[in-house]
């Protein structure tokens, strides 16, 4: 059986790391723990049978061909461009603030 | 190991800068203090759909429109990543999703000031994506390094969400100041209209003593005074850049820190208290959607056998 691999650092979310081919799950933990466990703080390895994972595919998906800019920072560079015009440097150096 | 014991590791790891996980030991004064903050963000977020939900169907064109429903449809989705951190926490305590539900819809639970009060123009949407949600990045910011883990991995994407709100408002306020007379008055009407509760936003100066284990634990780092303080340092000069006055008393810098005047503590304590004045329709709507929805919970989470 083939097991999916994700390893938690200390601080931040489990990771997928990649896979190992065991029998059971104890096997896969102890062949993660060998590959993806020997260095590095890390404070749990998980595995997870591959075929116990439900996929979603972002071609299968209509929103995810439209144009979405508004909902991301590169869809309002002009309103970047638009506070350099202001010059908000100039307002800030007026108010005599250090930021 | 004794409850002494479990305490001083629990405060050694924080020391390090130990992040503490969802089935972590920790202390019973640090689980409720961190549920509350949590819940109380939560419900925020959930509260705060609504008052921009009334202007998508006003929205002035289609890509407005678009970013506005995005905006709403982001802070629900806020809402449900934190209510689980929340459940999690909550779980030991025996406090589940649908008790923080039923305490917010009867009134018993607290969410930020901002949510209470109306909407009545366009430029108040362009003020609080700009300022509100710039507010919110602020205690938001600040949260992001606190000790509870699972809480601060999902503001990582919340902040970054907020980051595009807030350029969202920017690209509202920013047309509206560069329109005609009328446009110009509507902005400067619609800061002059939320000016007070955004300084009311962060919190009275002086804490209140619920707060102490949130400092204690690490959960919180930077008091409320000093959230007001660089929020005003950021917007401030964007006001004056975009050509409009600073609501009265306006603020004055002394060399190191911004005065801005007394903003009736009182007045904020009613508000958040369910008094503000749009307390009740809002918390009217949240009610009947939940009612209303009762039954599509009830079928996704299996409950209604199916014949």
């Amino acid at each position: 059986m083939i097991y999916e691999v994700f390893v938690k650092p200390a601080a931040k979310g489990a990771e997928h790391a990649g896979s190992v081919a065991a029998a059971t799950a104890d096997a896969a933990l102890a062949f993660a723990h060998e590959q993806f466990g020997r260095r590095g703080a890390w404070v749990e390895i998980w595995v997870v049978p591959r075929d116990q994972i439900t996929v979603m595919e972002a071609a299968d998906v209509p929103s995810a061909q439209f144009d979405r800019s508004y909902r991301l920072m590169a869809g309002y560079k002009h309103v970047e461009r638009k506070w350099r015009e202001i010059d908000l440097a100039a307002a800030r150096r007026e108010e005599g603030l250090r930021r | 190991m004794t409850d002494a014991e479990a305490l001083e590791a629990f405060e050694a790891r924080i020391a390090r800068g130990e992040k503490i996980e969802a089935g972590d030991w920790m202390p019973l004064d640090y689980r409720q203090a961190a549920l509350k903050l949590i819940q109380m963000h939560a419900q925020s977020e959930l509260m705060g759909c609504l008052p921009e939900r009334e202007w998508i169907a006003r929205a002035p064109g289609l890509r407005r429109k678009l970013a506005l429903t995005a905006k709403v449809q982001d802070e629900c989705g806020h809402a449900q990543l934190i209510l689980r951190v929340a459940e999690d926490l909550g779980a030991p305590l025996h406090r589940t999703r649908e008790a923080m539900m039923e305490d917010l819809i009867a009134g018993r639970a607290k969410y930020h000031n901002v949510f209470h009060y109306p909407v009545p123009s366009w430029a108040d949407v362009g003020v609080i994506a700009w300022l509100v949600d710039g507010a919110a990045v602020i205690t938001q910011g600040a949260l992001l390094d606190c000790s509870y883990g699972p809480y601060g991995r999902i503001l990582e994407r919340i902040c970054a969400e907020e980051a595009v709100h807030i350029r969202h408002g920017e690209d509202i306020i920013l047309s509206l100041a560069s329109g005609d007379a009328a446009h110009r008055q509507s902005l400067q009407d619609a800061l002059n209209r939320w000016w007070r509760p955004l300084l009311h936003f962060f919190g009275p100066p002086d804490e209140l003593s619920h707060a102490a284990p949130l400092y204690r634990y690490g959960m919180r780092k930077q008091t409320n005074e000093e959230l007001r303080q660089k929020f005003l340092g950021r917007v401030i000069p964007q006001i004056r850049a975009v050509g409009l006055d600073l609501p009265d008393p306006a603020p004055e810098w002394d060399g190191e820190k911004w005065v801005y005047g007394d903003p009736d503590w009182e007045q904020w304590r009613a508000v958040i208290n369910g008094k503000g004045p749009m307390s009740a329709e809002r918390l009217g709507l949240r009610r009947l959607t939940w009612e209303e929805g009762r039954w599509i919970r009830e079928a996704m989470s299996g409950r209604l056998a199916v014949a």
